[in-house]
Parts: structure tokens; sequence; C-alpha cells
């Protein structure tokens, strides 16, 4: 990121952006892409349908700025448009016919090829494809709210207000998330 | 001999996996934010049409067009962010008023900070709209921010409003 716009604060950006300042939309869109990106290629299938989903989320941030009163964070804001954008997405995946289904022993099976694959390039990009395996396993709910608490870092309230529940209710879906994972990497040397 | 199921292993597994995701930049991405940055300077924003009047007649800007220049007129100002633009189009889409709110930087002296911010939208709207028809500007001072921006605390709200100054 630019070095003048590295340390000005999220709601600083977003006020400027709102003013027709597309320099600081351009900070945002540095600061906070990558995590949406990451985030919806792990809700989504494929990475052009999480880059398609991640540019219509910066539209809709770019022409909704100027009506963003700063309710919640930026940060909390955007993701709450990119579960929306996601989700839409899922949604129209049964119409088509086209909603990939990943049974539990295709994943477990591509899980072992991964694990005794001699030719990995490394431990932690094999774990990650591993993580990135099993996610497929949750409903997009439980997968939404583990990826948002234990990858980006937010409170339990602001999962809560991106996934539109409450904070009990965001505990129980990453319980069983968290079952879930652990069990289908328990095997994992 | 059975091995027995060690519990925590899968949750150990998967706090090395959760670290490796958090560390990873999608791929791609550098090609996707040049794309998105494109995109978003080629997209407008809808807003309100202003009209406004030059030598040879009237014509219609955006809205959009108007903040972005009031902005960059107080963005020149000492000790002064524009935090909102607001601005009010009577009969026709002639513009009746423009309300801007502003931060001060900590220490400026308010008054002064205010009637600069004045003088600058002004003349802003002046250059974008043409000659006056009597556009009321009206600067509200909001709140007392740092250079960065950030807010060190909100003031009363105070107005500097009234007639247009002689030009």
């Amino acid at each position: 990121m630019d070095a003048e716009r590295a340390g000005v604060p999220d709601d600083v950006l977003a006020r400027r952006a709102a003013l027709g300042d597309r320099d600081a939309f351009a900070g945002i869109v540095e600061r906070h892409g990558p995590s949406l990106l990451r985030c919806a290629g792990n809700l989504l299938h494929g990475p052009d349908q999480a880059e398609d989903c991640v540019q219509d989320v910066f539209l809709a941030a770019w022409r909704g700025l100027p009506s963003f009163r700063g309710d919640s964070s930026l940060r909390t804001w955007l993701f709450t448009l990119t579960r929306h954008a996601a989700f839409a997405r899922l949604r129209r995946w049964p119409a088509a016919g086209s909603r990939p289904f990943i049974p539990v022993e295709e994943v477990q099976d591509r899980l072992r090829d991964l694990r005794e694959d001699p030719e990995r390039s490394s431990v932690e990009s094999a774990l990650r494809q591993a993580l990135e395996l099993a996610l497929q396993l949750l409903p997009p709910r439980q997968r939404t709210a583990w990826l948002l608490r234990e990858v980006e870092g937010l409170s339990y309230e602001e999962v809560a207000s991106v996934l539109g529940t409450t904070t009990t209710a965001v505990r129980g879906l990453l319980e069983r998330s968290r079952t879930t994972l652990a069990t289908t990497l328990e095997d994992w040397r | 001999m059975t091995a027995i199921p060690d519990p925590s292993r899968g949750d150990q597994v998967l706090a090395r996996a959760t670290e490796a995701l958090r560390r990873h930049t999608p791929t791609g991405w550098r090609v996707v934010r040049a794309h998105l940055l494109e995109l978003v300077r080629r997209t407008h924003r809808p807003s309100v049409p202003v009209r406004g009047r030059h030598g040879r007649g009237e014509f219609v800007v955006s809205g959009g067009v108007l903040t972005t220049r009031v902005r960059q007129a107080v963005e020149r100002t000492p000790a002064a962010e524009v935090t909102a633009v607001r601005c009010v189009t009577g009969a026709d889409d002639h513009l009746a008023l423009v309300t801007v709110e502003t931060g001060v930087h900590h220490g400026a002296h308010i008054p002064t900070t205010a009637a600069a911010v004045r003088v600058a939208v002004t003349a802003a709207v002046r250059d974008v709209v043409g000659e006056d028809r009597g556009v009321r500007v009206h600067v509200h001072v909001v709140d007392v921010i740092d250079g960065a921006g950030g807010a060190v605390g909100a003031v009363g709200a105070g107005g500097v409003d009234g007639p247009q100054p002689p030009r």
C-alpha cells in the first residue's frame, strides 16, 4: 500500500472514499482485498467465482460508501457485502443444476493423495490445502463463521453482525465447525 | 495392538493449518487488484444533477463532481478536513445550498479555519456551477481531528453561515 495511506485509519479512508477520493478507495482495496478474496475463495468454488464475487463487493462498496454510516466497522461491512454476494451465488447453483457436491469420501481421498504426495512443495502449503479441502465439508454458514473468526480474526459480535445472527448462534456454529475440521484432519501426518 | 486415538491430534493439526491459511495471500490477488482499481476508476456513482451556467448558457453537472471539487478545495485549506458534503437543489436542479461538515485539526483556531473553509468552498462552487445565483454555503465544524484525520474529540457543532462574501 502507498506509504501515505498505510497508517490512515479505516474510517478516514471510508470517509474520503465516500467523498469521491479514488486514492482512498484504492487504499481500502489494497488493505482488505486479500482477506475478502481468501474468504470468498473458501466459500465458493474456483478462483473465477471468487474473483467475480470480490469484484461485485468492491463495486457495491464504491457505490454504497456515501450512505455508509459507520454503524459497524468498515471491515465488518465489507465482509457482510462479501457474505451476501457469495451466498447469492451459492443459491444460484441449485437452480442452474451445477452446484458442486463434495462427498465426504471424495474429500478424504483427496486429503490422502495430498498427504502422500512426495512432490508436495512444502508442509505448510500441503496443510493449507488440506484445510481448504476440509472446509468444503462445512455448510456455508458454519464455514463463514469459522473463516471470519479463526482466519480473519473478527470478534464474535462482528461475526454475528456479518451473518445477521446472535453471538450465541455463532458460538454454536464455531463449535460444530471446529469438531468437523479437527476430525477430518486428525489423520494428517 | 491398536493405536489409541489421540483426540487432541486433530486440534493440533487444525491449529497449524489455520496458521498457514492466515499467512496465505490468495493466488492471483495482484491481477484481481489491478482489475478492481481499473473498474472503480471507470465506475460512476449515481448522484443528483446540478444545473450550472457559463457564458453560453446552462449546463448540468453531477452532484458527485461538485462534491469531489469541494473536497479537493477543503483539502488545500490548512488544518481542516471535510467529513461530509450535502447539496440541496431547488427548482430546475439549481443549486440552493451546500453544507460542508468539517473536522478541524487539534490546536487550530476554529473560527479562522471555518472561515477559510467557507472561502474555499464558495470558490469551488463558483468554479463548478458558474455564476453565483444565491447559493448558500454552510460550514459545520463537527469534529476535532489529529493530522491523519482521526477524531480527537467531537465539538459542539458550530456553523459558519451567511451571505456570500463580496467578490
